[in-house]
């Protein structure tokens, strides 16, 4: 019960973990609020919680990417003492492979491409662009599966709301969890799902 | 536990390297729509007006929202056939800046200047201004328009009495609207007897121009946007149309999708274009990166379809309506195989080898073919199809610009791809009005509707319909302005202009800034016609007047396929602010009446209920004198006498007419889709035959290309710019020769590149420096002040190929400065294409080229004295002895490190 | 009366100069760690700057720090924007030029939260082990930048007792940090979470040093902190230290064997009682006791008129010899003895 209420996470905005890091449950436990990622951070995008993602994740960095979004430098991962940022090397292979930030979504209704206004700034800030999304008739793009979700293109979305966003990796997972179980078990605070369009 | 945050400003090296707003000298609102919005309660009025958008050439139909009398928003006009309510990313912005930095009330004057006005007798009346290179508010008074204006003609008539009507220049603009141009031509020509007219469609499109007249005797092309659905093989020399002419890209690519078209991209750059076909179908799109060599590259098509596709040589129509074919088709046999061109094709980093020629040929020839096929087998004769070639500005802007052009026409009308549904020559304008421009001769040694000064029945019927007295448009068509709007600026130079009005032009768009341009402004009595109030031209004016804007006023724009677009006025400008052609108008009354002549009859416009001329009148008036030409335009006026609806309302009505509209069937219709070749229709009063060409025939002329001249030649033009009192309006002989040899403006110092930056000797320039725009912006003043367009690009930047940089020892993101022999700016270096983290890093230069918009020109600031990014402090002066237009993309710079 | 003489098991080392002037060494130490934590986020500021090319976009304060972070740094680097990654982080846990160091109370802390030895960042953690289980509980009194702001807060709290002003010196018992330190790893273990980087200073300083500069916030951590401070200034004098520091309480079980340890030479003692006053750590080094909990912070070493304090190599303490033999209580104890006689 107490570990229950200890772990309640109130969850306001998405948030990202840093590029390379361990599942939200193990990076919990493996982070030792250090402040290390953020300090070699060149493009200073991380910042760390206070209570407001519960007293378990206080002071544990995260990447808010319509504020900062990551620029897949990878420093992070190779000062972190502890693992809890995984060190990955800094070429589009093992990026691709192991950055786990999150998957992009599209929103067709906001996004201007689909309203027949040719816009395709989230394909340029892409940094994976063509491997990550890519664009078709009149810039409107498409997430593809490569996409590790540094949040470049939620950004630079020209739109208010923006019309891409991700989908942080530990709602994907719950999310898909959550299509499969069949009931819920009844106390389990675990992790809020959040509905998206 | 709260963290108590103090905000701090962040920098990044990623999506937008976005530029403090304090560091510039604009002011960008942090929303105008928002702050345009209504308070709480209240009904809100709004509204809405029918216009072209504001921005490029292609003349999308947009739809401007207004609240509570101020123009809010943007929305794409489904219903009007160029871009059926698709819009591109600047035009859905284009409210954004609308109420930025604007000026309003009364006009500025320079302090000194009215000091010197108000002495008795009016002091010494070619006093001009000390303080200008300054617009800061201590230099100007403000006074009544009235006083201004008075003013101005007083002084604009003293120098007509006292050195010709020809010392008076009036510098225009293709994004005012059409009546406003024919206002201002009028003005120039018939009022003061000024040959010295000019405009930025000078530096955009006279290649175009003269290229068209000088073969098929008309401006403009022959097309319409629908042709692009029929083609069977579209071109883009010098074309990045998915930057500049989005809508008409994607046109073009849904077409490829649909029927696979195949696609050719001329370009030394790998651009968003090339790419976006690519994605579609890689194997039918061909990049040809040729980077000056473009005349022997047609010429070669040519030979190589004379060799090994004889069957497309319209040999039938060559010998009944074309003249200098067999002198083409012999030169072209002679001297341009593929493999004799290969030194004229850019060099190593420029890959055209003579297989890619004779692909490209046999891609020619196979839509060719598919035409034929449709025709069963005639070039004439029912059916469409064939080759469209559509170029930008990046083929205009060449010292051989009107060779380039003739040259496409050359090869279309060699293959009978000329003009029919589905082929022929579709050149691409950059501004939503140069072809008004255009229509209204508002250029050096032009008359409306497509005549020179030199015709002396147009003249005679043109002085009539100005109602002015003909000896001025002798005066004027003796009175000459060599070099056009380069020799404009030359001659100012000189002593030998002594007034300019700059209307809804900047002045920065003119090259070789430095040395040109602004010494030049420094001499002359400047009157400026402005909407922003850090707008660069008021640096120099000696007096400014506000002026209202698109969405302001109405009045007509023309888009590249000659349709004629209303503009409506949307909301009232600020107080204070005037239509530009009202201000015209004014003036002309003035002037006309101090010279002696009848300034109410020759403006009989009325005003309306705002105090404004109704356009529409002025509209009219070039209908009725448009009869008789090739731009015929009565059929609008007779459909307004028998169905009782007024022009305005007609172009409303049905999304616009394409000109020439001369007969009532033909304006209900929405005007001509085709022309020549007796594709107009009806047309009983039609001024010429097939073509119109006084001979009615194609004037095909082999253009040359050769480069063994090429370094003594270029040697001698790299010296403008640099020698003192050196003119081009006295070289005139080098610059032709220029021209028939095909040259560069500059030539790099191949030897010197492979070197780190610091080890260039600081008299070599070993680089290729082009300039050129990119998608976010428009020009240099709007896009701007406009908070999203601002944020996506708000940085200059430099594309470099990473090995160049590597040489160098530039890293991606870093300053550098591109400097030449005439100036530098600096900029950040965007190194590796679309891995470079400065964004947009969307295309990618070859090794020895380099790349920069010239769009941010003024974006750090327009106070000479901290403005580092003035793109046009390095072009070159030297122009097209016909067109007009100077090089912008073949600069030789040199790379230096900002420490 | 015999002479007793010291202990034949432990070898009495030369008692050179430089011992006494340890204590400014220390000093000095500790003052440098400080500057570091200071300086390493405005370095790491002037990183960003570099990194992101935007000198040009900076304002009056901003090109201040650029400007004296780049004075620092150019005689060291040509490329700042990548050698200075090689100074990161605080006492909790940063790299020096590659090599990774943290402070064992977070290998403790996480390895009770993640129930799992993260081999890698355990060998982090070797060197400051290994310095411990030698020299002791030295990160006390040489690194530990809660122990730079404590004694100058000491010191303050004289100052405040000289004008009058109440302060406290209630003594607990040393007892109590253990059993925190071992509720610590409990509820780390339960909770998953490190506990001890919110209630370590150490840890909650090096990090509001780096908010404070980098991030321009102070948090929840400092408040913690000046608490700690009115309680040493109020309550006991270096209450925390002494008595709640897990850290502490981990470092002094680590070094209870220390081989290099503080040793009174009573032949020289005089029982002034200098030492004990001075003693940071409420030890009593006038009577022996020095123990796990002694820092090595040479403190009393430097205070004692007699040298008759120094550095020797064993691996305990001696028992209690009793009052020096130059003291009072000594001469007239011996000289009953030998009136007895």
């Amino acid at each position: 019960m107490v570990k229950a209420a200890f772990k309640v996470r109130h969850i306001t905005q998405r948030y990202l973990r840093p590029p390379g890091a361990l599942k939200e449950k193990d990076f919990i436990g493996r982070c030792i609020r250090c402040n290390q990622c953020a300090e070699i951070c060149p493009n200073n995008c991380i910042k760390f919680f206070g209570s407001e993602n519960g007293a378990d994740s206080m002071g544990t960095p995260y990447i808010t990417p319509r504020e900062k979004a990551c620029i897949l430098c990878m420093k992070c991962g190779d000062v972190c003492p502890t693992g809890a940022i995984k060190p990955i090397k800094r070429e589009l292979e093992p990026i691709v492979q192991y950055v786990e930030m999150g998957k992009a979504r599209v929103d067709e209704q906001l996004c201007l491409s689909y309203q027949g206004k040719s816009c395709g700034v989230c394909y340029r800030a892409c940094p994976l662009a063509d491997t990550a999304i890519k664009v078709g008739y009149m810039e409107q793009p498409t997430v593809l599966d490569a996409c590790v979700g540094c949040g470049l293109c939620e950004r630079s979305c020209i739109q208010i709301p923006q019309a891409i966003k991700v989908i942080p990796n530990h709602l994907l997972a719950s999310q898909l969890k959550a299509t499969h179980l069949k009931e819920r078990r009844s106390g389990d605070n675990d992790v809020q799902i959040i509905k998206f369009k | 536990m709260k963290r108590i945050k103090i905000d701090r400003r962040d920098f990044i090296k990623s999506s937008a390297f976005i530029a403090s707003s304090a560091g510039t000298g604009l002011m960008v609102a942090a929303n105008p729509e928002l702050e345009a919005a209504p308070a709480q309660g209240g009904a809100v009025k709004r509204g809405s007006a029918l216009a072209q958008c504001p921005y490029c050439g292609v003349g999308c139909g947009t739809i401007i929202q207004t609240e509570n009398g101020k123009i809010v928003s943007m929305r794409p006009d489904k219903d009007h056939p160029t871009n059926y309510g698709l819009q591109c990313i600047k035009g859905l912005t284009a409210a954004e800046p609308m109420y930025v930095d604007r000026m309003d009330g009364d006009p500025y004057v320079r302090k000194d200047v009215w000091e010197e006005w108000s002495k008795p007798g009016h002091g010494d009346m070619e006093f001009i201004s000390q303080t200008k290179g300054s617009f800061d508010e201590e230099h100007f008074v403000r006074v009544p328009y009235h006083d201004a204006s008075d003013m101005v003609a007083r002084k604009v008539v003293y120098f007509a009495k006292k050195y010709s009507g020809n010392s008076i220049s009036l510098y225009g603009s293709g994004q005012l609207t059409m009546e406003g141009q024919y206002l201002e031509n009028l003005f120039m020509k018939g009022v003061l007897g000024s040959n010295t007219i000019e405009a930025n469609a000078r530096m955009c499109m006279t290649s175009a121009v003269t290229g068209y007249f000088a073969t098929l005797g008309s401006d403009t092309p022959p097309l319409s946007y629908d042709d692009i659905e029929m083609a069977d093989l579209v071109m883009h020399f010098g074309h990045n149309a998915r930057e500049s002419h989005p809508i008409i890209f994607w046109r073009i690519a849904d077409h490829k999708k649909k029927n696979d078209i195949p696609t050719v991209v001329v370009d030394p750059r790998l651009t968003g274009t090339v790419k976006g076909y690519s994605d579609i179908n890689p194997d039918n799109n061909v990049h040809v990166p040729i980077l000056n060599g473009d005349i022997s590259f047609l010429n070669s098509i040519a030979h190589v379809l004379l060799k090994d596709h004889k069957d497309v040589i319209d040999w039938d129509f060559l010998k009944a309506h074309v003249t200098g074919w067999k002198e083409y088709v012999d030169g072209v046999q002679a001297d341009y195989s593929p493999e004799q061109v290969q030194d004229r094709m850019g060099g190593e980093n420029h890959e055209v080898p003579a297989s890619l020629i004779r692909r490209v040929a046999g891609m020619f020839a196979d839509a060719t073919r598919k035409r034929l096929v449709r025709s069963k087998g005639k070039h004439e004769g029912k059916g469409y199809g064939g080759v469209i070639i559509m170029w930008g500005i990046g083929y205009n802007q060449h010292i051989h610009g009107q060779h380039n052009v003739i040259s496409i026409i050359n090869l279309l009308t060699l293959t009978g791809n000329l003009a029919k549904p589905g082929c022929g020559p579709f050149s691409m304008t950059g501004q939503p009005n140069a072809m008004g421009e255009r229509f209204t001769g508002g250029l050096t040694g032009r008359l409306p509707f497509n005549e020179g000064l030199n015709n002396l029945k147009h003249r005679a019927h043109m002085a009539k319909m100005w109602r002015i007295p003909e000896k001025n448009l002798d005066t004027a068509a003796n009175s000459k302005n060599p070099g056009f709007a380069v020799g404009m600026m030359e001659r100012a130079l000189k002593g030998d202009l002594k007034a300019m009005f700059l209307v809804y032009a900047t002045h920065i768009d003119l090259p070789d800034q430095y040395n040109l341009v602004r010494p030049a402004l420094l001499k002359t009595f400047n009157v400026v016609q402005e909407i922003y109030r850090h707008a660069p031209n008021n640096l120099y004016a000696d007096v400014i007047f506000p002026a209202c804007t698109w969405g302001e006023v109405n009045g007509v724009y023309i888009s590249s396929e000659r349709r004629i677009n209303i503009c409506e006025k949307a909301a009232q400008g600020p107080k204070g602010c005037r239509p530009d052609m009202d201000m015209v108008i004014d003036k002309g009354k003035e002037i006309a009446d101090l010279l002696g002549m009848d300034g109410d009859a020759i403006f009989p416009y009325k005003k309306d209920k705002d105090g404004e001329y109704d356009a529409e009148e002025v509209f009219r008036d070039v209908c009725r004198a448009s009869a008789g030409t090739d731009a015929d335009l009565t059929g609008i006026l007779e459909r307004e006498k028998i169905d009782g609806i007024s022009p305005y309302e007609q172009l409303k009505e049905i999304r616009g007419i394409q000109w020439p509209a001369p007969t009532y069937e033909v304006a209900k219709n929405g005007g001509t889709k085709r022309r020549y070749m007796m594709q107009e229709g009806q047309w009983e009063n039609r001024p010429y035959g097939y073509f119109r060409t006084k001979d009615g025939k194609v004037h095909m002329k082999l253009c040359k290309q050769d480069y063994s001249e090429r370094e003594e030649i270029t040697k001698k033009l790299m010296e403008f710019g640099v020698k003192e009192n050196h003119y081009t309006i006295d070289n005139q002989d080098l610059i032709i020769k220029a021209r028939d040899m095909g040259l560069t403006p500059d030539l790099p110092d191949e030897k010197f590149r492979h070197k780190a930056w610091n080890e260039v000797p600081k008299d070599k320039y070993p680089y290729w420096m082009g300039l050129g725009v990119v998608y976010e912006h428009f020009h240099t003043a709007k896009s701007n002040r406009s908070p999203t367009t601002q944020r996506l690009v708000p940085e200059m930047y430099v594309e470099m190929h990473e090995l160049d940089a590597k040489d160098l020892g530039i890293k991606d993101g870093e300053w550098v400065r591109v400097v030449t022999r005439r100036g530098s700016l600096e900029a950040r270096a965007q190194v590796g294409g679309t891995d470079s983290l400065v964004k947009p890093a969307r295309n990618s230069v070859p090794r020895g080229y380099m790349f920069g918009p010239w769009n941010l020109s003024v974006a750090d600031s327009a106070d000479p004295k901290k403005n580092k990014w003035l793109a046009n402090g390095i072009s070159s002066r030297v122009w097209d002895p016909v067109s007009g237009q100077v090089d912008f993309k073949k600069l030789a710079c040199r790379i230096e490190k900002l420490t | 009366m015999t002479f007793k003489s010291s202990n034949s098991s432990s070898r009495i080392m030369s008692r050179p100069y430089i011992f006494r002037h340890l204590n400014k060494v220390r000093w000095v130490c500790l003052t440098l760690v400080f500057l570091m934590l200071v300086l390493i986020p405005l370095l790491g500021i002037y990183q960003h700057y570099v990194s992101a090319s935007a000198y040009r976009n900076l304002d009056g304060s901003e090109k201040l720090l650029f400007d004296s972070m780049h004075a620092l740094s150019s005689p060291f680097t040509m490329d700042p924007e990548n050698d200075l990654d090689a100074l990161k982080g605080t006492t909790w846990s940063g790299q020096l030029f590659g090599l990774k160091i943290t402070d064992p109370l977070a290998i403790v802390g996480q390895m009770s939260a993640g129930l799992e030895v993260y081999w890698p960042f355990v060998l982090t953690g070797l060197i400051p082990i290994l310095l411990t289980m030698f020299f002791g509980r030295f990160y006390c009194g040489w690194i530990c930048p809660a122990t730079f702001l404590y004694e100058l807060n000491s010191n303050f709290a004289l100052w405040l007792k000289k004008i009058g002003v109440y302060t406290g010196d209630r003594k607990f018992d040393r007892r109590i940090k253990y059993l925190i330190l071992l509720l610590g790893i409990i509820a780390s273990t339960i909770t998953g979470t490190i506990i001890f980087a919110s209630l370590y200073p150490p840890a909650v300083i090096g990090r509001e040093i780096y908010f404070s500069i980098a991030l321009s916030g102070f948090g929840g951590g400092t408040l913690f902190f000046m608490a700690t401070l009115l309680f040493d200034i109020f309550v006991s004098k270096r209450g925390f230290c002494r008595y709640l520091c897990p850290g502490g309480a981990l470092y002094s079980l680590l070094g209870r064997f220390r081989p290099i340890r503080i040793q009174r030479v009573v032949e020289t003692c005089n029982d002034c009682e200098k030492c004990n006053a001075v003693c940071e750590f409420a030890l009593n080094p006038m009577r022996d006791d020095f123990g796990q909990e002694c820092n090595n912070c040479t403190a009393c070493i430097a205070v004692c008129p007699q040298d008759a304090l120094t550095f020797v190599v064993s691996l305990k303490d001696l028992d209690n010899q009793g009052p020096g033999y130059c003291s009072r209580e000594y001469r007239s104890n011996s000289d009953e003895r030998v009136n007895e006689k």
